[in-house]
């Protein structure tokens, strides 16, 4: 396949960044945690076993020692920060793809630097001696083959790999198609199905006829298939958006609070993306300019393949605004501009992966307020509702800790499969479901407790449901509907029948009778 | 400069169900406020309200809330891959610590406040304004607490049951909407749940009916219709 025009890029890339941004004592096993996965881990946790995307349970049974952190994008962002800075004074030209990755064109500093060999290593020096961080760089023909080349130059010593120009076809031919998922260019479920289809390397899919990737699997195959073949991603000649494009919000107070103007920024991002989705695009490079009272004025551009949703576009603002603010020489006044401009569109093909895996701001911030709340009350007291099945108001979900799930997949739990539950009661469902049963009794109007007989008929209408504190009159009833369940088994046998029954009070109650003994199951409050 | 001088107000709300929303001044539950839900039916009236607003992506923490029947809340419309309840014990401080945590993720929380919430209520209060949460404070009585909005079922009436046949259908609430933020105070009668699922709004049957009416201030349920039916 031939490679068209596709520029010349320097990735920088710090390996397993949330880590560093954490400052983990050098030696301390440690994992970061989003969601219940482990997505970066320091070098002591990963020669102890623990692996990329593992649940936490699981990768602290691979070391019990191990120090779990919590997901601080702001964080990262700002820990990073000087680190953009000091490649910035290299390259100003640069985009940032996430705290820890960094896109720039190679031929400005590759020229000034002599060579690309020369400036990669310059760049690993430079940004070693300012901040300690050790990246990888790789510089090679398109995003995805630099991308790859500074992953893999992470793990080598030297931290260099440079891919000659017009060889990053062959670079990326070798490379297992894990490489996909690595970039997050492609679902997990396409990688996997091509390696069990027999499609081991990038090569091997390169060689496929594009059509028939795209009819059998569909816009992410044949992205799948234009990156095998060393391709840029998506399409290299991007559209550029008309100048009336960019929004901006000015205010005449000077605004203090990094909150009021993240919400400001949200909406601008809102209207930015409907804008143009109606026109068919999405925006792949976003350039946010912050301007203060005193004429200060913070401009970088922010890079994603998949295209910049309206969180993403937020959570790019923030990140900004929280690197700006934790620099020495950062801002001194109130904030008076903020201005989104859309730098380059491509046509929305409608694939939205990697990264964010859909996940949206509001996710975020419950699952982060989720491990805060497993910290303060324990992991028992935070939970979340299974579907189980059943007939009974206590049996059909259960509640399960919510660490011992995947929230960002609920689908295992929450599907209640197909047709209905024979001997469960219609909807409404109650509300109110104690666990145990609460006892009462329910009588009779001549005061007598109501007796069902094998049969299921009742002694006598009920017409008083009598709790320790207080006696209710019933003004409407029904049932028994008799409920038997597990009669194979001697120990698990249970037989009862249970009425619905509605006080004076408009109180509504799920109230069954077991043994002789009434108790109230649930309550429609 | 505060969030609440740049955006105005209804730039600022959670959406509700049409049937709730023509009760409340602003059509929406605005972000940062109480409300309040007490009578027979004010659990089914909370998950009403939250019903719109996790169905478009926040979520809702239930803290304090033991016997919440999941099943109840999916019907009302909530997404329960959206939902998480949180245990706390009965002291009004750690009840407070839980709600406050919850407040740092979670755009709506429903909660039932312990006795001696009054005590914290301010702190908390502060914290839902600051973090732009609604807060359902669930009660079968008033809780004690000064809310912005206030939900109370002046009457149910439930449908489907008789003596000794049917089942369970419906049930039709007479909902009063008040406190400090509403100013003038709204009589509505609502399905809590109907036969569909989820809030409604009755339909109007006569002329003297007509759905929504506005009560006398501190006065009892003060409209003049047939009575709605035994339970009331």
């Amino acid at each position: 396949m031939v490679v068209d025009d596709v520029p010349r890029l320097v990735t920088v890339w710090c390996p397993d960044w949330p880590v560093v941004a954490a400052r983990v004592p050098e030696g301390q096993p440690a994992a970061v945690i989003q969601a219940n996965r482990v997505i970066a881990r320091s070098p002591a946790a990963a020669a102890a076993g623990v692996r990329q995307g593992e649940r936490r349970r699981s990768a602290q049974g691979a070391c019990p020692e191990l120090l779990v952190l919590d997901h601080d994008p702001d964080r990262d962002a700002r820990a990073f920060e000087p680190v953009v800075r000091t490649i910035a004074d290299m390259a100003p030209r640069l985009e940032v793809v996430e705290p820890g990755w960094v896109c720039l064109a190679a031929r400005g500093p590759s020229r000034y630097f002599g060579g690309d060999q020369a400036m990669a290593e310059r760049m690993v020096e430079i940004a070693h001696r300012a901040t300690g961080a050790s990246p990888g760089v790789g510089v090679a023909d398109g995003r995805a083959a630099s991308s790859i080349a500074a992953r893999r130059a992470a793990r080598t010593r030297s931290r260099v790999q440079v891919v000659p120009p017009g060889g990053s076809t062959g670079f990326v031919e070798q490379l297992p198609v894990a490489w996909l998922r690595e970039l997050g260019e492609v679902t997990p479920e396409l990688v996997d199905l091509l390696v069990r289809l027999g499609l081991r390397t990038l090569g091997q899919i390169a060689r496929l006829d594009a059509g028939d990737v795209l009819a059998r699997f569909g816009v992410e195959g044949l992205h799948a298939h234009r990156l095998a073949g060393g391709a840029d991603t998506r399409v290299t000649r991007a559209v550029d958006p008309p100048p009336e494009w960019w929004i901006e919000e000015t205010f005449l107070d000077p605004v203090e609070q990094l909150e009021t103007v993240v919400f400001v920024a949200k909406r601008l991002a809102d209207s930015l993306t409907v804008q143009l989705a109606a026109e068919g695009r999405v925006c792949v490079r976003l350039v946010v300019i912050i301007e203060t009272e005193h004429g200060e004025r913070s401009e970088r551009a922010w890079y994603r393949d998949q295209g910049l949703s309206a969180h993403a576009m937020v959570e790019r603002v923030r990140w900004q605004l929280e690197g700006w603010l934790h620099q020495p020489d950062g801002l001194s006044g109130g904030i008076v501009l903020v201005r989104l401009l859309p730098d380059e569109l491509r046509s929305d093909d409608g694939v939205q992966i990697g990264l964010w895996g859909g996940r949206s701001q509001a996710d975020h911030d419950a699952a982060r307020a989720i491990v805060r709340l497993c910290g303060i009350a324990g992991d028992d007291a935070v939970r979340v509702p299974m579907w189980v099945g059943g007939r009974l108001p206590t049996e059909r979900y259960r509640w399960v800790p919510a660490t011992s799930v995947d929230l960002d997949d609920p689908g295992d739990r929450l599907d209640r499969g197909e047709g209905p539950w024979p001997g469960g009661l219609p909807a409404p469902s109650p509300t109110v479901v104690p666990d145990p049963p609460v006892p009462v009794e329910v009588l009779d109007e001549s005061g007598e407790v109501v007796r069902v007989n094998g049969r299921g008929e009742v002694s006598a209408p009920p017409a008083v449901l009598a709790l320790p504190a207080a006696r209710h009159r019933l003004v409407a009833w029904a049932g028994p509907w008799p409920v038997e369940q597990r009669w194979w088994s001697n120990d698990r046998v249970r037989r009862l029948a249970r009425f619905q029954v509605v006080t004076d009070q408009g109180v509504a109650h799920l109230v069954g009778l077991e043994q002789q003994r009434w108790s109230i199951l649930a309550t429609y409050s | 400069m505060t969030l609440a001088s740049i955006v105005p107000t209804r730039d600022r709300c959670f959406p509700v169900d049409e049937a709730v929303s023509t009760m409340l001044p602003d059509a929406g539950l605005v972000r940062g406020r109480v409300v309040g839900c007490t009578g027979p039916a004010a659990m089914s009236l909370s998950l009403g309200l939250a019903a719109r607003a996790t169905a478009t992506g926040s979520w809702l923490a239930a803290v304090g809330v033991p016997m919440l029947g999941a099943e109840a809340v999916a019907e009302f419309g909530i997404p329960l891959s959206r939902l998480v309840a949180i245990e706390t014990d009965r002291g009004p401080s750690a009840w407070a610590e839980r709600v406050g945590a919850a407040a740092d993720g979670f755009d709506l929380i429903l909660t039932r406040p312990p006795s001696g919430a009054e005590r914290v209520v301010r702190k908390i209060k502060q914290r839902m304004q600051a973090r732009g949460v609604v807060l359902f404070a669930v009660g079968p009585t008033s809780p004690g607490i000064s809310c912005d909005v206030e939900f109370t079922t002046v009457s149910v009436e439930w449908a489907g049951l008789g003596e000794g046949h049917g089942s369970l259908l419906g049930r039709r609430a007479v909902v009063r909407a008040g406190g400090r933020r509403v100013p003038r105070p709204v009589e509505r009668e609502l399905w809590l749940p109907g036969p569909a699922g989820g809030v409604a709004a009755v339909e109007p049957l006569g002329e003297q009916h007509d759905g929504c009416v506005p009560a006398e201030p501190g006065g009892p349920a003060g409209i003049d219709r047939p009575v709605l039916g035994r339970a009331g």
